[in-house]
């Protein structure tokens, strides 16, 4: 498999104080790659180092196979675009006029591109307005346009929805989905919003307090999240020495709730509580999402949100 | 690096700050120049200028638009994050550097030039044909390329390493007016006179005469002179001063002071940056 990012024991420290310890990641050609993580988990470092922002203290990476102590890896950073943090614009200066500056800084000889990059991203009836007087979705919009000047391979969008409306949230997808599947661009996406990035991501990575906890495909994710069925009883103790009866894995969550994992018969679990004089107030299927799955690999407890419930 | 040369002059042509400051520049000295032609015009016995007195006047204050320009300029790229652009699409830190250094001393020569240009034709104009010859005037204008080149060394050096725009504005701000206070006292202790007169007496006619001169205890002398007039020829300050009343006697130990300090920022500058975590 090809990758275009891969990182093997990556650390860094700032004084004495450990950012990232022993990254090793590794995101394949055409993927979006979703990096999660709690905040100061270490997301953004990790992306200033692959972006050539600040130097590991402690092993290595590479892009596009160049590792980055070597001259080629300029080369590798040409076919790069990224949005760090908060996006890189010239307040000063008009959307177009940002983009020509990023065109002169990559040496680019023309300028006929532009409108089709601004109309790509929504900005193309800005006109003169300077960047210093657009909204923030705006500005998030033309650092990815400007990313995108160099028709990068490989994209990396540091939390790119922050600040961001609902509608925003959903273009800023929509966005990265087309840029995914129509111009092949591999694409590393930051981000604590799990719900958005599960519509996205085909690959995950989770870190916590400066290590790499896992790596996964969707698919994998997918296959790994287990569905359940949620009960409310009347009578827990009951609702335990049927479930035990049956030979059913489950998991109480409170007096009266329980997740029962595997496909039980619902007649005649019903009746088997009925008889032990136990009512059963609902009943319903619900499916293990990112969030929870996440909560559940990083310790925390997992989320009994309606929302996460099918 | 031409790409990058190409990128920081179009901004710089766009930037509405150096057009300020030439327009505030070109206005201040012609202004001068018209107050100086009053004086000359009420009082003929006591002034007396050509076409070229003034010719180099903007030398002497234009570290003050360097520092503010410099600061303000080049603290954008951390405050707006584009130094980020530059160096994830694989610029060196080397390039990035040295393009900066070249765009600001570009900004301060254009504004230098335009002053020069329009002093003297204003001078020509007032004062009439001017004294100094032309190997002066090319003498002293490439001193004071010199002088430019050396403060955008300093500048550039504060602003690349300090992270933040209006700390990296103020911090060159402050080193400039440290660097003319330390010119100002040097230049005041080598104009100190070998003698001076204590004082006077007045004599049975009742006239006021002068007590014999002695040493002056303030006096420079030897080493410590020596070493007094290198740093007069080695802040920027002070050559400017000296660039401005055309009294520039060791002309080739200025363009090495000037030299020897654009070098050594430059190198300091390009070391340290290309060391800098960046955010």
């Amino acid at each position: 498999m090809e990758y275009v990012l891969e990182t093997n024991g990556l650390g860094k420290k700032y004084g004495h104080f450990t950012a990232l310890s022993d990254v090793s990641m590794h995101i394949p050609k055409g993927a979006i790659y979703g990096f999660v993580g709690r905040n100061g988990a270490g997301k953004t470092t990790l992306i200033r180092l692959i972006c050539g922002l600040q130097r590991p203290t402690a092993g290595g990476y590479s892009l596009f196979g160049k590792p980055h102590t070597s001259h080629e890896i300029r080369e590798s950073r040409k076919r790069m675009g990224a949005v760090v943090e908060t996006p890189s614009i010239y307040l000063e200066l008009t959307a177009e006029d940002n983009l020509k500056e990023q065109y002169r800084v990559l040496g680019l000889p023309s300028f006929e591109d532009i409108p089709q990059l601004l109309q790509l991203v929504g900005l193309e009836n800005t006109g003169r307005k300077k960047a210093g007087n657009f909204s923030l979705g705006m500005r998030q919009r033309l650092g990815i346009a400007i990313a995108l000047a160099g028709s990068p391979d490989f994209l990396v969008l540091d939390e790119p929805a922050n600040g961001l409306d609902p509608q925003g949230i959903v273009e800023m997808r929509e966005l990265i989905l087309k840029l995914n599947r129509e111009r092949h661009i591999t694409v590393l996406i930051s981000s604590h919003i799990l719900d958005e990035l599960s519509r996205l991501a085909t690959h995950y990575g989770f870190i916590d307090r400066g290590a790499m906890v896992q790596e996964i495909t969707a698919q994998e994710l997918e296959d790994t999240c287990r569905k359940c069925i949620l009960l409310t009883v009347s009578d827990n103790r009951a609702m335990c020495t049927v479930l035990d009866a049956m030979g059913l894995e489950y998991q109480l969550l409170s007096d009266t709730e329980a997740e029962i994992y595997g496909q039980p018969t619902v007649t005649e679990l019903v009746q088997a509580l009925a008889e032990r004089g136990c009512t059963v107030s609902s009943i319903r299927e619900r499916e293990e999402g990112l969030e929870n799955y996440y909560m559940n690999l990083i310790g925390a407890q997992p989320d009994k949100s309606p929302a996460s419930e099918s | 690096m031409t790409q990058l040369l190409s990128a920081g002059f179009a901004r710089l042509f766009k930037n509405k700050l150096f057009w300020f400051g030439n327009i505030l520049f070109t206005g201040f000295y012609i202004f001068v120049s018209l107050m100086n032609y009053r004086n000359m015009s009420r009082y003929p016995d006591l002034y007396h200028y050509t076409g070229s007195t003034f010719m180099f006047a903007p030398f002497q204050i234009i570290g003050i638009f360097a520092s503010c320009f410099t600061g303000m300029f080049l603290g954008t790229e951390y405050r707006d994050g584009t130094l980020r652009n530059k160096l994830v699409i694989g610029r060196s830190r080397t390039q990035v550097y040295l393009s900066n250094l070249v765009v600001s001393f570009s900004a301060s020569l254009f504004t230098s030039i335009v002053s020069i240009l329009i002093t003297f034709l204003a001078g020509i104009a007032l004062f009439g044909e001017p004294e100094l010859t032309s190997a002066k005037m090319l003498m002293t204008f490439g001193l004071g390329i010199l002088m430019l080149v050396s403060f955008s060394g300093i500048f550039t050096l504060i602003s690349m390493l300090v992270p933040s725009k209006s700390a990296g504005s103020v911090i060159n701000i402050i080193f400039f007016l440290a660097l003319v206070i330390a010119g100002l006292n040097v230049t005041n202790m080598l104009q100190q006179p070998e003698f001076i007169t204590p004082g006077y007496t007045l004599t049975l006619d009742g006239v006021l005469q002068p007590l014999e001169a002695v040493p002056n205890p303030h006096y420079l002398q030897g080493m410590k002179r020596s070493v007094f007039e290198f740093f007069r020829d080695l802040f920027p300050t002070s050559q400017g001063s000296l660039l401005m009343a055309q009294m520039t006697s060791r002309p080739l130990v200025m363009a090495l002071c000037s030299l020897g300090i654009t070098v050594c920022t430059t190198i300091s500058g390009v070391f340290h940056f290309c060391r800098k975590d960046l955010k």
